[in-house]
């Protein structure tokens, strides 16, 4: 049990060392847009629904006319627009 | 480097990058008051709506929202309902969403009561954002029953709707985004129109739904940056379902700021449609409709809805920033004014042999603020 226990621990431990001296590199994520270029996505004209208000009462009209059934999912919309 | 090492390799770096994600953000704090008319085909609904939502501890987002819909009149596919008929739908709901460090989750309840039916929907999403904040995955699960008034429908089943989305949100470059969404309805019930009536030789009969439906649609959409304010998108949407009704619509937006008071916003939308299996304008036939004929057979509706036919949508919308009232404790406040109209045509739903088409007006006017 004991064996088994010290086993477990120095197994991973010793991997990561001796990966660590073959100089396998870990992968580093590359963002394609960077933090400080973010800016226009931020901006309320990107929001995913522009204007949740006015979206809910025109679908709530085409639920009314239209044969299709499309339920909105809207998490985390809302500007105060 | 051998592909399982590369796979390998994406996955660590999908779950690191998780840990200098872009922080997601709260629905911002909203006070909104105001009143639509939306009138189609001699019918008429409208009334005012009331909307608050406030955030907490930068952690939590609270929402609450009522509105009173007056309906009046009745449509042309609808004979057994007078055209003085009147209702009011009573609307309340109500929402909260927990900020995770990447991510929220948002918990909801609406309540509906009309004289024809009641109904309670709830409703729980989830958004986690990977890479950074340039990938989101958005997956949503609803469960609402309808409760019809049995003097009107003469049944005391109830009407079960499960729906569940899955959307992911691609970062595409520094000005654009791609959006793809998958959603599944499922229904059982009385799902028809209790007004609507079959038509076979030209006589009225008794409309029959099938008691089941089971829905798909897919959407793809692209959304562009202009410039502060301005941005433009397109959608495409397919949707199925097993009542064999197919639809496609396109849609194009476009807004941006006039000056440094005005929003302007507008779209156009092309919506068409095949109809339902068992839709028919008036049947003409020797057979009588028995329990040995078809499944598809024996169901029959005159139910516009369910035709084939196509809608053109164009509308826009005005904000006015109200700078005067920030004197008043207010942060920022808006007046709103939106109108759009839908022409309809439809191919084979006739009124006195000839093809069927409206107008339909949708006017919203709105004041929002943040305190």
């Amino acid at each position: 049990m004991k064996r088994k226990l010290i086993q477990a621990i120095t197994l991973p431990v010793l991997t990561l060392y001796l990966t660590a001296c073959t100089g396998i590199k870990t992968p580093v994520f590359e963002p394609w847009v960077k933090p400080y270029e973010m800016s226009p996505l931020e901006d309320p004209a990107m929001a995913r629904v522009e204007d949740p208000i006015l979206d809910q009462l025109q679908r709530n009209a085409r639920n009314r006319t239209e044969g299709a059934r499309v339920k909105q999912f809207s998490i985390g919309e809302g500007c105060a627009c | 480097m051998p592909a399982k090492s590369k796979l390998l390799a994406l996955l660590v770096c999908i779950l690191l990058s998780s840990q200098f994600t872009h922080a997601a953000k709260l629905p911002e704090d909203l006070y909104a008051l105001g009143y639509f008319h939306h009138s189609a085909d001699g019918m008429d609904r409208f009334g005012p709506f009331l909307q608050i939502r406030k955030q907490w501890l930068g952690k939590f987002a609270l929402g609450a929202s009522y509105q009173v819909e007056t309906v009046e009149g009745s449509a042309s596919d609808q004979p057994l309902l007078s055209n003085t008929a009147s209702d009011q739908v009573e609307t309340f709901a109500l929402n909260g969403v927990l900020l995770r460090e990447h991510g929220l989750l948002e918990l909801s309840f609406q309540q509906n009561e009309a004289l024809i039916y009641s109904s309670n929907d709830v409703t729980a999403e989830l958004t986690q954002q990977f890479l950074a904040g340039l990938q989101s995955l958005h997956l949503g699960f609803g469960i609402s029953k309808d409760e019809p008034n049995p003097s009107v429908y003469g049944l005391n089943d109830s009407i079960d709707h499960y729906s569940s989305h899955i959307g992911w949100q691609q970062i595409w470059s520094r000005d654009k985004k791609i959006y793809l969404d998958y959603q599944l309805i499922t229904e059982k019930g009385p799902l028809g129109d209790p007004y609507a009536i079959a038509v076979i030789n030209s006589t009225a009969v008794v409309a029959k739904y099938p008691e089941r439906r089971t829905s798909h649609s897919m959407t793809i959409r692209y959304q562009q940056y202009l410039a502060k304010n301005s941005s433009a998108s397109l959608q495409y949407q397919y949707y199925k379902d097993s009542w064999k009704l197919s639809s496609q619509l396109v849609s194009a937006h476009y807004q941006r700021s006039l000056g440094s008071h005005w929003q302007f916003q507008t779209h156009a939308r092309f919506y068409i449609q095949d109809e339902a299996s068992f839709y028919a304008n008036n049947v003409i036939t020797n057979n009588v409709i028995t329990n040995s004929t078809t499944e598809d057979q024996q169901y029959l509706v005159r139910d516009k809805e369910l035709s084939e036919f196509y809608n053109t949508e164009l509308g826009f919308k005005l904000r006015r920033k109200l700078a005067f009232l920030q004197d008043f404790l207010v942060e920022e406040a808006f007046l709103n004014f939106g109108y759009q109209a839908n022409f309809y045509e439809f191919d084979n739903y006739e009124i006195n042999e000839k093809a069927y088409r409206y107008q339909s007006d949708l006017v919203q006017i709105y004041l929002t603020a943040k305190l």
